[in-house]
């Protein structure tokens, strides 16, 4: 294992109690870097997210595989533990669409709480300065007012923020700015480039809109019907894809040239994960023309170049 | 269509009608309480003192109830009793409210053996009739008031207890609550500090309608014998001890039942009107 290796992820399968929802996941994220995972919804890149902290509540259970953090099996922590680790050492911010926060209690009595199960001292100009890059005035009052009196996105953004006042190594984010608006949003993505430069955080980020990754991510992973298909630097994803679905996904991307974008024909397959054979098939291109080179392994990445790795290309 | 119409008008509830309900019958509810409490201080003769001069005497200038066949003052003894029969109901829905509670909570948040273990009892309990259940527990360890309470707390708190984890249940599977494991909060702070305030309301509506029928319980004990012990004046037990004479001396019988129903009738519409209002709100 590498030194500045934070988390490794082997061999992994997660389902929801029944089927599979991934499986076969292998990838490690170094110390300080922003990995970006891409996918359209139901390929299983939230459950690849909540199966890093896996507490009970998010229902996932891992069938196979290992999760090492910080060189320390997962796995083999108790409830116990995960729970003291959830917060301090891995960070979650969830798309909480307003839901975030008791409503009963005032935020400053819910940040209070949860920075004292961690031992940590409730300090004001601290919540100050991050709620501003936040672009959330008047700190003061939000403290003392209750969840019902603020908006969706300021109490995702005073989420995202209780999150990064606590400080984990690892922070998992699992559409943090769907719920923003494109400017706050902005405002968001910069304030989490900021805390990998200042306090060399690691972060995982699930997304669906290509742009995100663009701005801030040193790594892209793109996955489809639960395997992760391509992962790599990011402009070499983005620019050059090599996975037939990558590229697919990119010409959907819609843009300012007034064309309809390119959507991809079909649907993903609903047990992809379970399924042997090359999930992609029935949508692949590839296929189509009788080019497929992969159909006995279709799952392996293989190295297309430097730091950019793919099941197929 | 037009008679729907309207039905459903007339039944939905309007935040100022029930807040007004609430301040009469909580102002009422007080009033009674401070009335047992000062219940000494108000009390024209002693309850206790028998007289044989003044036996089964009708209402009159003295004796504003008459008397009983002992020569006792009924409406002092009225008085005397209010403190009883509220104070032990009260006392009881209030412990069998936090005990209930706290066992509802415990097994809606973890689930697993404990909770089913504990929901079996509860299935158990209620499937006797609570007040032969009582009864039974009463005549076992002999008439008491302590006895007497435990008896009925022994089927009460099931009924908080099915409440509190059915909205625990629900509840465990708000937004916040994973927020809250995900940023590391201990298990007992998010069952106290934060299930518990949000499933308070719909407990205390409940509570609140109990406080009535926990009275027509503790009073039917007492009535059978198996409450509170004579010469401790309660209406129960009152109306029992007049009963023997009901021809000779009806007010002995009717003063306490009147002072019953009037009790029980402001603690429930007082209940009502807290189950009322947790509706509204809910609803606004």
């Amino acid at each position: 294992m590498k030194d500045d290796e934070i988390l490794r992820i082997e061999n992994l399968s997660v389902s929801y109690g029944k089927n599979n929802m991934i499986s076969g996941v292998n990838f490690s994220v170094k110390r300080g870097e922003i990995l970006c995972f891409l996918g359209e919804s139901g390929c299983g890149k939230s459950t690849l997210l909540k199966s890093i902290i896996n507490i009970p509540e998010l229902a996932t259970v891992i069938t196979e595989g290992n999760i090492y953090f910080q060189g320390k099996d997962i796995m083999s922590f108790s409830d116990r533990e995960i729970r003291k680790m959830a917060g301090k050492d891995i960070g979650m911010v969830l798309q909480y669409l307003g839901g975030a926060f008791n409503p009963l209690r005032t935020f400053k009595a819910q940040f209070k709480e949860a920075l004292e199960s961690h031992g940590m001292e409730y300090d004001f100009e601290q919540v100050r300065v991050i709620f501003e890059k936040m672009n959330l005035p008047d700190a003061e009052r939000i403290m003392n007012s209750r969840p019902y009196e603020m908006s969706g996105g300021m109490i995702q953004r005073i989420a995202i923020s209780l999150t990064m006042i606590l400080n984990p190594a690892l922070l998992l984010c699992d559409e943090p700015t769907s719920a923003l608006d494109v400017t706050t949003q902005k405002m968001a993505i910069e304030e989490l480039m900021k805390v990998r430069e200042e306090l060399n955080t690691t972060i995982l980020l699930v997304t669906h809109n290509p742009g995100i990754p663009a701005m801030m991510a040193d790594r892209v992973g793109v996955m489809y019907a639960g395997h992760l298909v391509e992962i790599g630097a990011t402009d070499k994803v983005l620019y050059t894809p090599a996975h037939p679905y990558t590229k697919a996904l990119i010409k959907a991307i819609p843009d300012f040239s007034f064309e309809l974008p390119k959507g991809l024909e079909g649907q993903p397959p609903i047990n992809g994960a379970e399924m042997v054979e090359c999930a992609f098939k029935e949508r692949c291109a590839v296929e189509k023309d009788g080019g497929c080179k992969y159909s006995n392994n279709p799952y392996e990445l293989k190295q297309v170049s430097e730091n950019h790795f793919a099941t197929c290309f | 269509m037009k008679g729907f119409k309207r039905r459903t008008k007339a039944k939905k509830l309007s935040y100022k009608s029930v807040k007004i309900r609430l301040i009469i019958f909580s102002a009422l509810a007080a009033a009674l309480l401070v009335i047992s409490i000062i219940a000494p201080l108000i009390e024209p003769n002693d309850p206790y003192a028998t007289n044989a001069a003044h036996m089964r005497q009708g209402p009159g200038p003295e004796f504003i109830f008459g008397t009983d066949s002992l020569g006792r003052c009924v409406y002092s003894r009225v008085l005397a009793g209010a403190f009883t029969s509220i104070f032990s109901s009260l006392f009881l829905v209030a412990v069998s409210f936090f005990g209930g509670s706290i066992i509802g909570l415990i097994c809606g948040f973890y689930g697993g053996i404990v909770d089913a273990i504990l929901m079996r009892i509860t299935d158990a309990l209620l499937a006797f009739p609570q007040m032969v259940l009582a009864i039974a527990v009463a005549g076992v360890l002999g008439g008491n008031l302590t006895n007497a309470l435990i008896a009925i707390g022994i089927t009460s708190w099931t009924l908080y207890a099915r409440l509190a984890r059915g909205q625990t249940y629900s509840m465990k599977n708000e937004t916040f609550i994973q927020a809250l494991k995900l940023n590391g909060v201990s298990n007992g702070r998010i069952m106290f500090g934060h299930i518990f305030p949000n499933i308070f309301r719909p407990l205390l509506a409940t509570a609140c309608t109990q406080i009535g029928t926990t009275m027509i319980y503790i009073s039917g004990l007492s009535f059978l014998g198996l409450g509170v012990t004579p010469p401790m004046a309660e209406w129960g037990s009152m109306i029992n001890e007049a009963r023997g004479y009901i021809q000779l001396t009806p007010w002995a019988v009717i003063a306490p039942s009147i002072a019953m129903l009037i009790t029980i009738l402001i603690f429930n519409f007082f209940g009502d009107a807290v189950r009322d209002m947790t509706e509204v709100r809910n609803e606004r």
